[in-house]
């Protein structure tokens, strides 16, 4: 199969190459998360943009490249994936072994992001709950509590900024 | 106010002790800057009113409490997904099966075994290959399922260690306190404190707690989510894990009053329930082997008990007993229950001619086991007893019989005939008649003249194609599938469990991080205090030193 399949092989090279880079852009984010190196993200995520405009315009590329393959082999159009077009007898086993390696890239990026993902909600809780606690000290959201009767009472005011009392 | 010379050297004496303190803890935070768990210490100094120098208020650990309890929150989180990820990948090697082996491999090669058969139902070869492919998926059913019942018993064992090693660390805990109170009119005990902190960090990882200050410096502790108490001050109530047999669970109780509970995080809640949850995935697992196995000998038996083999039975007995002789069949307590139907019985002489060819109705809400056997024993060349439940059936001299049809079956309810015992995981296991002889194998069925031809392979054929059968999940899914789809929920299980500890673990050494730029020992910044402290203590000494001068030259005037 020439041609346009030539193409799409170096295209989903390209692809794997782009997706790896992400990897590790999203590995350094994580260990900025970890250390709390706000600089550090803020960088990564300058480093990251262009990396996803490129994955995104060879994404569109893939598309057409696809359809184009699917219409030369006389596919229907509803079958024209690159995942039907791998199983097709025939298929290059360099197409299969992108294919492959792309979706384990891909498996590996989701798993980064939620990672990462996970870690910043986990820091924007903690600066949210460290907020509500200094807002509290301050008496701007003096939230009643129980004492050990059992009664309401006005939150203590004071400085008492993390001891909690039984 | 100072009193004179002697009191300017009262003051500078303060200033000293006050240095000399301060340069002390500098010492101390240094020689244990690579001391796990160890908190900076830090001097305050108040001022002496009126205008008597410095006092040493306090030594105090540099702590933030705030992140102190959010370790704990993550710690216990930790704890939780990676004793969930253990379990889980130890599932996993157990059931994980490769392309030639487990148990999908030995299904495949048994319908295979029922196919080769029926292209040559005389072959003594194939009926002996089929024989030990039916042994193969028996033991490997059975190895799987006592594989996943230890696993089971591990996990009780588990949860037991892990209580064990909990109430140590309480009553740790409650010992350490004693001395915290004990010291309390003292210096503050940061090493106590540190020790303290120590404990309920690997406490919090067996047992998530939620922990509150107390003034003494005590920390109460009580299973997080919960509010049952495990320590306060120096009393603390023990954890007991007991087996609940009848429903095949582990409770966890706390104290003397064995309160009942449920802990949220930690590892021990991820052991509970892991080995209690019925739809967790150890129980699930047990259930799926036990359902294919009860679903495979099911459908076996029923088409292997309406054919024949090379040769008739002279005497059968049922591989299964009713619950009672004068009951319906079907509530006679039969694992495949019978249904309204009937069945054919065959007697053939020496010769392989028809003696008898009966049908025997059956109405399965009225039918005993009694009324069986009396139209069993009725039939030319056949008799039936019943004996606790269990039907013989015996030919006279010289004959044989066989059976057909059966679509009440009764046959394979009775175990007449079938290829598999057992009704589960546990118990599934070839026939011992199979075992014994491989010409029982019943590869042919009998034509409508009620003769059984030895090269016909119909019934072993309808046996083979159970491979793509429908028959498990509601009749939605072949055998294979139904395998694939539990092994693909473990593995899938097992992955999110893998990545949730994963990202948990990150989770804690951030906030571990910001705990240690809070409380770990910076040298740099020790460095940089102890100069600092150095060049206070030279001023005071030289101030000392000054009004020493002064007082000996007021002494010299003296004299």
């Amino acid at each position: 199969m020439p041609g346009p399949v030539a193409d799409l092989e170096d295209l989903l090279h390209a692809e794997a190459v782009e997706l790896r880079l992400l990897l590790g852009l999203l590995r350094e984010e994580g260990d900025a998360l970890v250390r709390g190196n706000a600089a550090g993200l803020l960088a990564l995520q300058q480093r990251q943009r262009p990396v996803m405009d490129r994955l995104a315009r060879l994404e569109r590329s893939r598309r057409a490249l696809v359809a184009a393959v699917g219409e030369r082999l006389g596919l229907p159009e509803q079958d024209v994936t690159l995942r039907r077009l791998v199983a097709l007898p025939g298929a290059p086993a360099a197409l299969v072994r992108l294919r492959e390696e792309l979706g384990a890239l891909v498996g590996e990026v989701a798993v980064a992001g939620r990672r990462n993902r996970f870690l910043a909600e986990r820091s924007l809780g903690y600066t949210r709950r460290l907020l509500d606690l200094l807002l509290g000290t301050l008496g701007v959201a003096a939230a009643p509590t129980y004492g050990g009767t059992g009664r309401a009472a006005r939150a203590p005011a004071g400085l008492g900024l993390v001891d909690r009392e039984a | 106010m100072t009193s004179g010379i002697l009191g300017s050297l009262q003051l500078a004496r303060t200033a000293l002790a006050a240095q000399q303190a301060t340069l002390d803890t500098i010492g101390h935070n240094l020689a244990n800057a690579q001391t796990e768990g160890y908190t900076r210490q830090r001097v305050e100094l108040v001022p002496l009113d009126p205008r008597r120098g410095v006092d040493v208020a306090a030594i105090r650990r540099v702590r933030d409490r705030f992140l102190d309890f959010s370790l704990l929150t993550e710690q216990q989180a930790l704890g939780k997904h990676r004793a969930e990820d253990a379990i889980l990948q130890r599932l996993q090697g157990i059931v994980n099966e490769s392309a030639d082996s487990g148990l999908s491999a030995g299904l495949d090669r048994l319908f295979a075994s029922f196919e080769a058969l029926s292209r040559d139902p005389t072959d003594q070869a194939a009926r002996v290959a089929l024989r030990d492919r039916g042994r193969e998926v028996t033991d490997t059913v059975r190895s799987v399922r006592a594989d996943l019942v230890q696993l089971q018993d591990d996990l009780t064992t588990e949860i037991r260690d892990r209580v064990d090693t909990a109430n140590v660390l309480l009553s740790e805990l409650a010992s350490l306190h004693e001395q915290i109170i004990a010291a309390r009119n003292g210096p503050v005990p940061n090493d106590l404190l540190d020790r303290r902190d120590a404990l309920v960090g690997r406490l919090n990882e067996v047992v998530g707690v939620a922990a509150t200050d107390r003034d003494d410096g005590t920390v109460q502790l009580a299973i997080a989510g919960t509010g049952v108490l495990l320590v306060d001050r120096d009393r603390y109530a023990e954890l007991r894990a007991s087996l609940d047999d009848a429903t095949d669970t582990v409770e966890l109780t706390v104290g003397a009053a064995a309160l009942a509970v449920t802990p949220a995080s930690g590892a021990l809640a991820a052991s509970l329930e892991m080995r209690n949850t019925a739809t967790g995935p150890v129980k699930q697992a047990i259930a799926d082997v036990d359902d294919l196995a009860a679903t495979l000998a099911r459908e076996v038996n029923r088409l292997h008990s309406r054919g024949s083999g090379l040769t008739g039975f002279e005497t059968l007995t049922a591989q299964n007993a009713a619950s009672a002789s004068d009951v319906a069949l079907e509530d006679a307590g039969l694992a495949d229950t019978p249904v309204d139907g009937s069945f054919r019985v065959l007697v053939h002489d020496a010769g392989g001619d028809v003696v008898s060819d009966v049908t025997v109705a059956v109405d399965a809400d009225t039918t005993t086991l009694d009324d069986l056997a009396a139209t069993l024993d009725a039939v030319s060349g056949l008799s039936a007893t019943v004996s606790d439940g269990t039907l013989t059936l015996t030919a006279d001299a010289g004959d044989t019989f066989a059976f057909g049809d059966d679509s009440a079956r009764v046959l394979s309810a009775l175990g007449l005939n079938t290829f598999f015992t057992g009704t589960d995981g546990a118990t599934l296991a070839l026939n011992d008649v199979i075992a014994g002889d491989a010409g029982k194998i019943a590869a042919a069925r009998p034509d409508d003249d009620g003769l059984v031809h030895p090269g016909d392979g119909a019934n072993a054929l309808a046996l083979a194609r159970l491979r793509t059968a429908r028959v498990m999940s509601d009749a939605t899914q072949t055998f294979g599938e139904a395998r694939g789809t539990s092994l693909a929920r473990t593995a899938s299980r097992a992955r999110e469990a893998s990545q949730a500890s994963d990202r948990q673990a990150a989770a804690l050494e951030m906030v571990q991080n910001l705990q240690q730029q809070v409380s770990g020992v910076s040298i740099d910044e020790e460095l940089i205090q102890l100069t600092t402290a150095q060049t206070a203590y030279a001023a005071a000494a030289k101030w000392a030193s000054a009004i020493d001068e002064m007082l000996r030259t007021l002494l010299g005037l003296a004299s």
